[in-house]
Parts: structure tokens; sequence; C-alpha cells
């Protein structure tokens, strides 16, 4: 490999960023779909981290396993997706505070 | 086989109980020759079986162990036996005899007195042999433990007796009184027993008896154990300060007033001194104590009785005064006269009660004596006999009473620690008891008014004495049967005679047979044990001392009839204003209203504040506050659920945050 | 025949639980006769049982064993010692009492025209309750007696919520909770002795061996362990100041209920501490000995003045409980075989007396419908018969010589005196107070002209005892009087057992000495050795 490698501790403080942004999009943001896209960069952002670590070690379980995580990302994105539909069906809109199911 | 007779002596009195009981419970009144043969019968026969002890084991009941026998054993833990087991000594015997003997008379009195009491019957003959029953454990128990249960029982009797009429509420407020008095000073009791069970490590009398004769103890140990002792002393036989429960108990029928409330019972204390005299005699300044207690008792007592007006008061408050006698003789150290005064007392009481009785029976049950007088035309004997228990109460010499009174003045005069005072107290009760028991004589049977006519005018006087039913027909005297005027005659007799087993020494020039044989009965010889008690006088004193409270008997009889047969002083109305020393006397010093002020009202004050504020608003009320309190936080914490689904991820991260602090935090 | 007296009221349970569904407010005959003939069952069997009890050993006898496991400790026996036999036969005595009353009070509403509801509830609950204290009494096993210890709980809280008169919930919850808050520490103590034992394998077994392990604790876990077990029990018992549910329990409860919870429930209590505080904690109980005296002489005196404060006949009973428990409380705290055997004497004796107490107030209350110390007056007049047995259970009650109460209350005083003179003397004075309240409330019920609510009364129903309702009663009458002047027969058989008790006080102490001495000959020895080395 060439000496131009970017140190494993770059890309720890770039996902814990991009893990914090996808938190924080998740707590604040009311629209669902947001809020599923959110979720998408935490899980990214660990991907990430994964791939990372996984270069580090020079062990290629930690790529095996992203792609596992891109898999079920994928199938989850399509029944998370659904399920969205099926709230604005149900509720007439996306906005989460409107929605309080959880209450009584 | 005399062991069996002892304990079918002491618990015939029981099946008579069982009887009676059953009876009285039978919806129709029971009839009353059954339940007499019952009642007097179980107590006539066990009067016998004591005659026949007394002179089939006479030289094992003079003896220093007594005559025992074993029934079956009751309490047995550790160290502490206590058995159902009888001890008939010198002591318990004369006991026996007195509980028994008069006890017999009385019932047979009450034959003729509770005659026309048909449904109540049978429940005061349950009532009055389970007395007898009650007070032979208490005279023949060979333990504490035992004479306690005796103690406690013959209270139990009295407050049933007392509260025997119990639709009528004053009875039943005195019977509770009775009850609650006697316990306070069984209290006492139960403390001084603990007391002597720590010292000695028995409560046996024989093992008492055995521990005082090969230990000498500390006078200050005695001291507190004898004081202890005594207050239940104070309580059984209504001593200052817990005096009060006496004359209330008036409210029992009269022939209960004489048994329970003269003759036994309230003799109990005076007994107990005389059984535990190795304790008492052991601790000089609780015996000092005890007959300056007794002492002040006679004389207040005494000043009580001068003004009454109700004829069973007279003669309760006078109780209560010789009973002062009594504890004034076993303080100083005198038991042979004090038991002595106990008997001629129990003689001479039981005549004045009983007669009270006969008169008030006669009259329709008319206590006041004020609407009495003239008597003595119409019941001769009646009258004769009370004059014979009048002269044998004021000490005219002659009849029991003397002796037995001028043996206690004597013996207070030479005690050393403040016997002159003593003698003063018992000189002055001395004036008193002649001056009071004279004015109920002469204004109940002399005095020109005539009882008979005033019962025919008077009617109703809203004294409340008049509610049964059955004498709204007021028309003449009630005729007394045989059943009355019999044991009457018989106490009389006694009256007159029983004192001479006391013949004072200086007549005699010996020690008085009384005297020697509680010398020679009980385990420690009280007049050696006391001897450096008193101070040696001379036999001039001693006659002079003896005239003097000749003189004194004499000169309230004088009194007496001085203003209520010469001047017909009839003692006023109660509506009339009283000058302020017979106002103090005729009220009873306000003892009772100041006991209320002082102790029951606070007292009963404290208890219902401690439930309404302590119980309720404190204790309760702060487990329901935790309560509240776990509500409100509840209510509070409520609002976190909002049901808005960012807020639940919120708490979720926020929590793994901490967690992640706590687990991860202390890792640098 | 000890299984068999516990597990007969479960069998009439199922039994019950299968009969048809009624609509009938009648008092129901089937179930009656199918509960009394389990309680009966019982009762016989324990008897029975007790027959074979041999007086001399201090040990569990009787045992029998139904499953056991060694891997969690938990074996499910039963057996008896002289602690338990007595309480054990109350407890079976008092129930086919309690049942019958209940019938025949039934019959009483049901004859003035009040409807009888759920009653298979009623009979099953009762019968589960027996179940439950007979458990309770018959565990060999830490775990089994908390298991029948919270069952308890279940009917009695049914009994009181469901039966129970106008303030019902208020007093059911507060049952319930304060009952509860004690097992939880009970629990917890359970749990603690499984973290803290050093055994590779510990038995729960009620054993000299786990005395033993409990005995190695350090000494601090030894004084938390101790809380924990008798915060539980004192609740139970109650003791000032955590005796407030009690008034609400009783005064709420129905006769019944009151019935069962003064003669056996409270009882649970202080047997708890006899059976475990004292034996497996001996030091620490001796060290907290005064404390528990001063609970024992307030909740006498205490409960004595509330009592006396009380216009409603039932609370005043319930209060007397809190005095007549505090003297039990004293007596176990004294340390001496008198004081001991006195305090058992009057967990026996206040389960007759006070139970007694209940069930003729419940007789008369069926027939007034008011507790109302004021409302009486005059009874003795009306109803002569109860009147005598009442009187009976105030004496037995304000310990009269000649009744159970007395030698009970002697006992606890004198060995009291024995360990604590202060202590004593102020107990003594419940003596006093204890004739103040009784005997107001019987001159308040009994004495006096009849008042005019009770003549009224009287015009629709005979205030008169009927046969069955003075049945019901003569088993007190005959234990008060037997116990009375023969206490032997019960106190001969909890002799060995408590004894056994203070004799583990005794050794506890040597050991401790033992242990100190060696400590401190170690002691020596190191700085004997120290010196040398300096030397």
């Amino acid at each position: 490999m060439n000496g131009a490698e970017i140190p494993v501790s770059y890309v720890i403080v770039l996902t814990l960023l991009l893990f914090s942004i996808g938190m924080l999009g998740v707590l604040t943001r009311k629209n669902i779909i947001v809020i599923f896209m959110s979720v998408e960069i935490m899980l990214n952002s660990v991907n990430l981290l994964f791939v990372a670590f996984s270069r580090f070690w020079n062990d290629l379980s930690g790529e095996m396993a992203v792609f596992f995580v891109m898999a079920i990302a994928a199938a989850e994105a399509a029944i998370g997706l659904a399920l969205v539909i099926s709230l604005h069906r149900k509720f007439h809109t996306v906005d989460i505070t409107e929605i309080k199911e959880l209450k009584n | 086989m005399n062991e069996i007779l002892l304990i079918a002596a002491i618990w015939l009195p029981f099946l008579g109980f069982l009887a009676n009981g059953l009876l009285s419970l039978k919806k129709e009144p029971a009839s009353q020759k059954l339940v007499s043969i019952f009642g007097v019968g179980s107590v006539l026969i066990s009067f016998l079986i004591f005659i026949f002890l007394t002179f089939a084991e006479n030289t094992a009941i003079v003896s220093q162990s007594g005559f025992s026998a074993m029934f079956f054993t009751w309490i047995n833990v550790g160290t502490l036996s206590a058995d159902f087991a009888y001890k008939l000594d010198g002591l318990s015997v004369f006991m026996a005899w007195i509980v028994t003997g008069i006890g017999m008379l009385i019932h047979i009195y009450s034959t003729g007195y509770m005659e026309e009491e048909k449904p109540h019957f049978a429940r005061f003959f349950a009532y009055l042999n389970l007395f007898i029953f009650a007070m032979l454990h208490l005279v023949l128990g060979d333990s504490l433990p035992l004479l306690f249960l005796g103690w406690e029982g013959v209270g139990l009797c009295s407050y049933l007796l007392i509260g025997f009429d119990y639709d009528k509420d004053f009875a039943a407020v005195a019977g509770k009184k009775a009850f609650i008095t006697n316990r306070i000073g069984d209290a006492g009791f139960i403390i001084g027993m603990f007391l002597l069970f720590q010292l000695t490590g028995s409560l046996k009398y024989d093992e008492i008896y055995g521990f005082f004769g090969a230990n000498s103890v500390d006078a200050s140990t005695l001291n507190i154990i004898a004081l202890c002792l005594f207050v239940g002393a104070m309580g059984k036989s209504a001593q200052i300060p817990l005096y009060v429960w006496l004359p209330d108990a008036m409210a029992g029928p009269t022939p209960v007033s004489a048994l329970i409330h003269a003759a036994t019972m309230v003799t109990a204390g005076v007994f107990m001194i005389a059984r535990l005299a190795p304790v008492f005699l052991g601790a000089p300044e609780a015996s000092t104590v005890i007959a300056f207690v007794g002492g002040f008792t006679a004389l207040l007592s005494a000043l009580i009785a001068l003004t009454q007006t109700d004829i069973k008061k007279v003669l309760a408050y006078s109780t209560v005064s010789q009973l002062g006698y009594m504890f004034m003789a076993m303080g100083v150290g005198a038991y042979g006269a004090g038991m002595f005064h106990l008997m001629t007392h129990a003689f001479f009481k039981a005549l004045l009660f009983l007669g009270s009785g006969a008169v008030i029976l006669a009259l329709h049950h008319e206590q006041d004596m004020r609407r009495m007088g003239g008597l003595y035309k119409h019941v001769k004997l009646l009258a004769i006999l009370f004059w014979v228990a009048a002269v044998a109460i004021s000490g005219i010499p002659g009849l029991s009473g003397f002796f037995s009174k001028d043996m206690i003045l004597e013996m207070a005069y030479t005690f050393a620690n403040g016997g002159k005072i003593l003698f003063l107290l018992g000189f002055m009760t001395a004036i008193l008891t002649s001056f009071y028991i004279f004015r109920l004589i002469f204004l109940t049977f002399h005095t020109s008014g005539d009882a008979v006519k005033k019962m025919e005018e008077g009617g109703s006087h809203g004294h409340g004495h008049d509610e049964h039913g059955h004498h709204s027909h007021h028309s003449g005297l009630v005729p007394l049967g045989w059943n009355i005027m019999g044991p009457l005659v018989v106490l009389g007799v006694l009256s007159v005679f029983g004192g001479y087993v006391g013949l004072p020494h200086i007549i005699t020039h010996k020690t008085p047979g009384i005297v020697g044989y509680f010398d020679q009965v009980l385990s420690v010889a009280p007049s050696k044990a006391a001897e450096s008690w008193h101070q040696h006088i001379e036999g001039s004193t001693a006659w002079l001392l003896m005239l003097a409270s000749i003189g004194v008997a004499f000169l309230g009889l004088f009194t007496a009839w001085f203003f209520y047969q010469k001047q017909n002083k009839v003692p006023a109305e109660d509506s009339v204003k009283r000058s302020f020393f017979v106002h103090l006397s005729f009220n009873k010093f306000f003892v009772d209203e100041i006991y209320e002020k002082i102790l029951l009202n606070p007292l009963k004050k404290i208890a219902d504040l401690s439930y309404k504020i302590i119980d309720v608003k404190i204790i309760d009320a702060s487990i329901d506050y935790l309560g509240k309190i776990t509500l409100l936080i509840g209510s509070y914490m409520r609002r976190l659920q909002t049901g808005v689904t960012p807020n639940y991820a919120l708490y979720i991260v926020s929590g793994t945050v901490v967690i992640a602090f706590i687990v991860f935090g202390g890792l640098n | 025949m000890l299984t068999l007296s516990i597990l007969a009221p479960i069998v009439a349970v199922i039994i019950i639980g299968l009969l048809p569904a009624s609509k009938s407010e009648k008092p129901s005959k089937t179930m009656m006769y199918i509960s009394m003939a389990a309680s009966l069952i019982s009762m016989a069997a324990s008897f029975i049982a007790a027959s074979g009890f041999s007086s001399v050993n201090p040990d569990f006898q009787l045992t029998e064993v139904w499953f056991t496991s060694v891997e969690n400790g938990i074996n499910w026996s039963f057996a008896l010692d002289g602690l338990s036999l007595g309480l054990y036969i109350l407890t079976a005595v008092l129930f086919p009492i309690g049942i019958y009353y209940s019938y025949v009070s039934f019959e009483t509403q049901s004859a003035q025209g009040e409807a009888i509801r759920r009653q298979k509830l009623f009979y099953s609950s009762l019968l589960i309750l027996e179940t439950s204290v007979l458990g309770v009494f018959a565990a060999q096993n830490l775990i089994v007696f908390y298991v029948f210890w919270e069952l308890m709980l279940v009917p009695m809280v049914l009994l009181i919520g469901i039966w129970g008169g106008k303030n019902k919930k208020y007093a059911t919850i507060k049952f319930f909770l304060y009952t509860f808050g004690g097992s939880v520490f009970l629990i917890f103590g359970i749990i603690a002795i499984l973290y803290y034992q050093t055994q590779s394998k510990l038995s729960f077994d009620l054993t000299d061996n786990l005395v033993m392990s409990l005995s190695q604790f350090p000494h601090a876990v030894k004084v938390y362990l101790f809380w924990a077990f008798i915060i539980s029990f004192l609740i139970k018992i109650p003791v000032f100041p955590v005796h407030t549910w009690l008034p609400h329990a009783h005064t709420e409860a129905p006769t019944v209920g009151s019935v069962i919870l003064a003669g056996v429930l409270l009882k649970m209590g202080t047997y708890g501490v006899v059976r475990f505080s004292l034996p497996f904690f001996p030091l620490v109980s001796q060290e907290y000995a005064d404390l528990f005296m001063v609970i024992g002489v307030i909740g006498i005196i205490y409960g004595a003045w509330l009592a006396w404060a009380q216009t409603d006949i039932k609370k005043l009973v319930a209060y007397s409980s809190v005095s007549h428990m505090g003297y039990i409380v004293l007596g176990m705290f004294s340390g001496n075989i008198i004081g001991l055997t006195g305090a058992y004497m009057q967990m026996i004796n206040h389960g007759i007396s006070t139970g007694l107490l209940f069930l003729l107030v419940g007789i008369i209350y069926d027939r007034t419908h008011t507790r109302e110390i004021d409302d009486y007056g005059g009874l003795a007049k009306l109803s002569p018969l109860y009147a005598i047995i009442f009187m009976i259970a105030t004496l037995s009650s304000v310990g009269l010589p000649g009744t159970n109460g007395f030698v009970g209350e002697f006992l606890i005083l004198l060995g009291t005196f024995l360990a604590n003179k202060t202590a004593a003397v102020l107990a003594v004075s419940g003596v006093i107070f204890g004739a103040v309240y009784m005997l107001h409330l019987y001159k308040q019920v009994f004495f006096g002209e009849p008042s005019e609510k009770l003549l009224k009364i009287k015009e629709k129903i005979s205030l008169n005892m009927t046969f069955k309702e003075v049945l019901l009663t003569v088993p007190f009458i005959v234990m008060i009087f037997w116990l009375g002047v023969k206490p032997g027969l019960l106190l001969d058989t909890t002799d060995a057992s408590l004894k056994k008790i203070l004799n583990t006080t005794v050794q506890a102490e040597l050991a401790e000495k033992n242990l100190l001495k060696s400590v401190k000959a170690a002691n020596i020895k190191t700085e004997i050795k120290k010196t040398e080395e300096g030397l």
C-alpha cells in the first residue's frame, strides 16, 4: 500500500460526526421520511467505521459485516417505506408529533 | 384423708357456686329453698370441716409448717412454681374460722334478706359462694400466686356484688370503681411479689420462711418490698389514698357489705401482712409508714363518718376507720393486737351491718337516718343487739372491742418512732368512733321521731332506693324472720365474749392469750422481733391509758346522747346550708372530686387526645401521607408519557448515555 | 396427618368451585357442610398428629417430607415442634368455629331479609386462609414459610375487601400495603441469606445447620438481616408505631375475619420472632432487647389508653389487641424462660380471649347493626347469658387469676422484671389500664337501663343468644378456664423448644467469648513476636 493512508482516528471522528448528525435528525425532525433518512445516515456511519477498522486490522470480517448491514438496510428501507405509506393512509400525515398512539 | 377434707372444704363453696349459677340461668326463678340449701349448705359443711380439722390436726396446725394439702399443679415454669396447694396453719385456720363462720351466718341471713329479690336470688347466692371460695384461697393458699388468685377473686366477687343491681347506674359505677381502685393496689402487690421472688427465689410461703430463717436481709431491701406489698393492702383494705371505693361499695346489698366490705375481704391486707411477717418485721421504716397511714386513715374516715346521714355510709366509713386501727397495730409490730381487732371487728361490724340491713329491710329499703327514729319500740331485740355492737366498737369496757382497741392504743403509745402521735391519732379516732356510732343508735332507734310514721307519710323522696316495685305499699314494718334475727343473736354473743381471748396483761399479768398464740404460730414471733421497736412503760401508765380510752368512749356516748336524744337534733336536710366543717365532712373532704379532677379526667383527656391527635393525625396520617406522596410523584411522572415518539427516543438515548457513563465512565 | 390437615381445606375449595353457580341469596347449607367437613377433618387430623407429639424433644417432629430439592435448598416438608404445636392446634380449632359462625350469622342476617351474596368465594377464601395459616405454622423450611405467609394475604384481603363494612376499601388497602411492605423486608432478608452464605449448598430447612451458618455471618450483616426479618414481623404483630392498620382492618372485617385475624394471624408475627429472629440472631436480639422492651411497654400503655378512648366496640377490642401484643413483645425479649413461656402462653391466650370477644361482638352486631358503644346499655337485662359469656371474655382479657390471661401476663411480667425492672414496673400499669377500658366497655354496654335503641331492636328480633351461638362460644370458655388452672397442658409441650431457643443465645454468647479470647490470644502472640523480633 502507498504511504498516503488516512489515519483511522480521522475516520472515527468522521463516523462519530455522521452518527451524531443522524441521531439529532432522528430526535428533532418531525417528518417521518426525514427521520428514516437520518436512521440510514446512522447506519452508514457505522458501516464506515466497520470498513475503517477492517482496514486497520487487516481483517475482512468487518467488510463482510458491512455487506450484511447494507443488505438488511435495503430490506428495512423497503419495509420502512411501506410502513410510512400505511401510516400516511391511516393518519393522513407524516408528521410524527401528530401521531400519539403511544399514549393511552 | 384429712387432706381431702381440707380440699373439699375449700372447693365445696365452688360447687355451691356452680349449682346456684346454673339455677340462676333458668328462665323461671329457681326454688329459693333449693338455692338456700346449696348456698348455705356448702358453706356450713365447709365450716364444720374446718372445726373438725382444727381439732383433728391440732398439733400440725399450731406447728410452724402447718397442715398442708396438695390438690394439683398450677404454674410450673423455670424456677417459678405455684400449685393449688393449701396450708392450714395457726394463721390461716384463724382466718378460715372467721371466713366460713361469719360467712355461714351471713348466708343464713341473706336467705331472709334477699327473699323478695326473686329473679336474682340464685345469682346472689352464686356470687356469695364464689366469694367464700376465693376468700378461702386467699387465706389458705400456700403460695403468693394462690393468695393473689384469691385476692383478685374476692375483688371480682366484690365487683359483681356491688353492681348486683346492675340496672342502677350508681351501683354499676361503684362496682367499676372498686375493681379499678383495687387493681391499682394489685399492681403494687405484683411488683412486691416479684421483688420477693427475686430475693428468695420462690413464692411459696414455706420456702420464703426458710429463706428468711437462714439469711439475714438488709432492711432497705425489705422496706421496698414491704411498701410495694402494702400498696396492695391499701387497695384491698381501703387505706389512704385508695380507700375511696369502700364507701361507694355500699351500693351492694347489705349482707354483702357485712360479709365482704366489713368482716372478711377488706381485712385481707391485714392478713397478708401477718402472712408475710418476716418481710414486714424486717422492715422497720416501712412498718412505721404503715402505722401512720393506718392512723391517718382511721382519723380521716372517722371524721367523715360524723356527719353522714346514710346509715350504711356511716358504717362504711367506720369500717375504713377500724381497718386503720388494724394497720396501725400491724405497723407497730403488734400483730397479735391487729389480728385480735380483725376478729372482734368482724363480729361487731358484721352485727352492725346486718342489723342496719334489718332496719333497712323493715323500713322498706329506707337508708336515710333522718327518716328514722323511735324504732326501739318496734324492734326491741334488734335495738338491744345494736347497742351491744355499738358498745363493743366504742370501746366501753367488758365487750370485745374494748380489749382489742385498748391493746392497739397501748402498743401505739409505746412505739418508738412517733408513737405518741400515733396514739393521739388513735385516741382522737376513739372519741369520734364513740360519738358517730351512738349518733347512729340514737337517730335510728330513739329520738322522738317515729320512723314508721315518717315512712308512711314520706312515700317516695327521690333517694332512688324505693324503686323496688314490690315495696309500693308502705304500711307498717316488714316482719323480720328467724333467719334474720338468728345470725344477729349469734354475732351479738360473739361481740360480747369475743374479747376474752385477749385480756390485757395489766389485769392478768400474763401475755394476752391471742398475742401468745400468734407469737407461736407465725414464722417469726412478732412480739420478739418488734420488741426493740417499743419503749417500756410502767404499769401505772398503762392503767392511765386504759382509763383515758374508757373515758373518751363514755364522752362520745354522752355527747351523742346530749345532741340527738336530749336536744333532739336531726341532721339537716340536704337543701340546708351546712357550716364549713360539716360541709367538708359531709362531702368526704371532696376526695372523690379531687381524684376525678386531678387524676381521672386528665387521664381520660390524654387518652382521647392521644387517640385523636397522635394516632389518627400523626401516626396513621403519616402513613397516609406516604401514600399520597407516592400518588403526587406519580402525577408528575405521568407527564413524561407524552405519546410523542421522538420524546421516547430521546429518553432511550439519554438513558443509554447515562448507562454508558456508569459502565465505561470508570474505565479511564 | 399434617399434610392432610393442611390440604383438606384446599380440596374443599375445589369441590366448592365445582358446585353449580346458584343465584340463591339464602345461606347455602351445602357449602357450609363441605367447608365444615374439611375444617373438621383438618382439626381431627391435627389432633391425631399432635397425639404423637413428644414434649421432651425440642426439635421438629411428626415430619412429613414431600419434595426435596437439594439444589436450591427448598424442601417441601411439614413438621411441628413445641413452638408451633399450640398455635397449630389453635388455628385448627378456630377455623371450624369461624366457618360455622359465618353460617349462623348468614342465617340471622337472612332472617332479617338481607341477601347473602358470593358465598362460594366467601367459603373458599376462608378455607384458603386456613391452609395458609396452618402452612405457616407447620412449615419446616424458610421458603415454604414465606410462601404460606404471602398466600395468607390473598384470602384475607378478599374477606375484608368484599364482605367488609362501610370503609372497607380504605382498610383493605392499608392492610395490604402494610403487610406487603413488611413482606418485602422478609424476602429481602431471605435473599440476603443466600447472598452471604458461605456453604456450597445451603438448605433453608430450619435446622441447626442454618443457625450455624448464619452465626458465621459478619456481625454487621447479621444486624441488617435481623432488622429485615423483624420489621416484617413487627408490622404483622403489630407493635407501636406500625399498628394503625389493625384497628381499620378489625373494624371493617366481617366478624369471622376479625376472629381469625386476632386469633391467629397476629400470632404469625410473634411466632416469626420466636421462630426466626431469636434463634437466628441471638446476640443481635439481645443487643436490641432494651429497644424492644421500650416498644413493648409503649404498646401496652398506649394501646390501653387508646382503647379507653374508643367509642366503637370493635375498635376498642382492636386497640386492646395492640396492648396485649405489647406484653408478648416484652416477654419475647425478656431473655429468660419465664418471660418467653409467658409470651408464648399469651399468644394462645390472646387468640382465645380476643377471638371470643370479636365473636361476641359479631353475634350482637348481627342483630343491632351498630358498633357504637353509646347505642348500647342495659344489655345484661335483655340477654343475661350473653352478658355472662362476655364477662368471662372480659375477665380473661384483663388477666384475672383463674383465667388463662393471668398466667400469661404474670409470667411475662415476672420474666420482664427479672430482665429489666423499669420496663416491668411500667408494664404493670397496663394491668390497671386493662381493667379500666374493659370494665368501661362492660359497664356502658351491659349495665344501666336498656337503651331505647336496643328496646326497639328487641321488638323485631330476640337479643338472646341462640343455642348454636352459645355452642360456638363453649370451646373458648373451656379453654379460658382450663388454661387458667392447668396451664401445664400447653406449657409442658413448649418448654423444651423454648429452652432450646434460649440455649442458642447462651451458646452464641459462649462462642463470641471464645472468639474474643482467641483473637485476644492471637493479638498477644503477635505482640510477643513483635517484641521478640524487636529485641
